[in-house]
């Protein structure tokens, strides 16, 4: 995989011999459909809807994977060399944000659980390849992304008040944030000022390392710990000390994955007139 | 001409990397402030609201630099008399968080780490407005004796003050 991946990224710079650059800024538009492993969460949901089925009127709904998909938008520099077969390079700052709510826990009597997220992107992206008379742009890609996550639970009482408040212990703002680096691809058709692309990445899983130690954590919390989120509601429930030592919160590198983003980029410069 | 792209995009960079991401929320609340209302009452099932205490004017609550300063504490002083005409006086730290979604008041119930603040969640937060709110079971607030199941409870308690600054 490695030796695979030094080679896509290094063989466009063989195929240069040309010296003339281009260089052009670009304004970048993306929808990113993000792909986070939905265990710890769904942990979360089974062991709740199991701890508490007969109290409930509606369960929590599964997660997909697939909620905090969203738009990203940014800034960046690209080169590409002169030639029918070129060299092209690019760097931006991408940044993206999304609000989800969770279908809310309804509890007999009417009154509800709220798993309210805001997630929010900011990425240092990187693609080297080749373009073929300015029209095929074929490269590697690789960012490092950093995601912060917040996840506020809410009781919500049947008159509509919303509680973040310490009368029930899971009550609380749970943040974390996630730095992971990604590798992929990008094939692109450019169109006078205008690359359309698709761009699949992957997240190197356990780099940096250690970053599954992370859990997702209420740090304002006063209770009596646990204060992470829990992926096993009824031990969190049932018992504490068994929590804390077996370290069973929601990690924060749950909430990285598979990306496929589709996205348009308006470049001013970077003409190639071979 | 690369040049000029360079440093265009590196001006943009600098501009974006520069923005002040100092921690907001517990400077903007310093100053003498009114607690203008104070409403207790029970939510029912039913989703009606039975208020058992509405008083205007309810007293007073100043914030202000803790001795020594802190970044994200404040130091308080809350003037207040409920509806049987009793006179709270509290004095202690007071922090939020980072999202802005709740102000801890921290000890005022007991003397210990855990489970010793009121924790009101922010309903509203303007610069001269701010409305708090904290809840309880049927019985109890803050710290109700079960605070996991919200079903064994035919109604909640709910206290909301609204605070205007002088």
């Amino acid at each position: 995989m490695k030796k695979y991946l030094l080679f896509f990224f290094l063989f466009p710079v063989f195929c240069v011999a040309q010296v003339h650059f281009s260089p052009g800024i670009s304004i970048i538009s993306e929808y990113s459909i993000n792909q986070f492993d939905a265990a710890g969460m769904n942990g979360f949901v089974n062991s709740f809807n199991t701890f508490w089925g007969n109290r409930l009127e509606r369960p929590y709904q599964e997660f997909s994977g697939k909620e905090f998909s969203h738009l990203n938008f940014g800034l960046g520099f690209r080169i590409i060399s002169t030639g029918k077969i070129g060299y092209t390079a690019s760097s931006s700052f991408l940044y993206g944000r999304k609000k989800y709510i969770h279908d809310p826990v309804i509890w007999d009597g009417g009154v509800e659980n709220e798993l309210n997220f805001r997630v929010r992107d900011l990425q240092w992206t990187f693609t080297n390849g080749i373009h073929i008379k300015n029209l095929i742009y074929l490269e590697s890609y690789v960012d490092a992304n950093f995601r912060r996550i917040r996840l506020k639970h809410y009781t919500v009482y049947q008159d509509g008040s919303k509680s973040l408040s310490s009368e029930y212990k899971i009550n609380g703002l749970y943040t974390g944030t996630v730095a992971s680096f990604d590798v992929g691809f990008q094939v692109g058709v450019r169109v006078k000022s205008f690359l359309l692309y698709l761009k699949p990445s992957w997240a190197l899983k356990n780099f940096p390392p250690a970053k599954g130690l992370v859990s997702l954590s209420d740090y304002d919390s006063n209770n009596f710990p646990p204060t992470d989120f829990p992926s096993d509601y009824i031990i969190y429930g049932t018992d504490p000390i068994q929590f804390v030592q077996n370290d069973l919160g929601v990690k924060t590198d749950d909430f990285e994955g598979f990306r496929l983003a589709i996205g348009l980029e308006y470049i001013l410069g970077a003409e190639n007139n071979y | 001409m690369l040049n000029k792209y360079i440093l265009l995009f590196l001006s943009v960079i600098f501009f974006v990397a520069c923005k002040d991401d100092k921690f907001k929320y517990p400077d903007k609340l310093d100053g003498e402030w009114t607690i203008e209302r104070s409403e207790r009452m029970l939510i029912h099932q039913d989703g009606s609201v039975e208020i058992f205490e509405d008083i205007e004017d309810a007293g007073k609550m100043d914030i202000f630099e803790p001795s020594p300063p802190a970044e994200t504490l404040k130091e308080f002083t809350m003037d207040y008399t409920n509806f049987l005409g009793e006179q709270i006086f509290l004095n202690s730290l007071l922090y939020t968080d980072e999202a802005s979604s709740r102000v801890m008041m921290s000890k005022v119930l007991c003397d210990s780490p855990f489970e010793c603040d009121i924790v009101w969640t922010v309903d509203t937060n303007k610069k001269n407005k701010q409305v708090w709110s904290t809840y309880g079971n049927e019985t109890h607030f803050f710290y109700p004796p079960d605070r996991y199941d919200p079903s064994n409870d035919n109604a909640h308690l709910k206290w909301r003050i609204t605070l205007k600054r002088d």
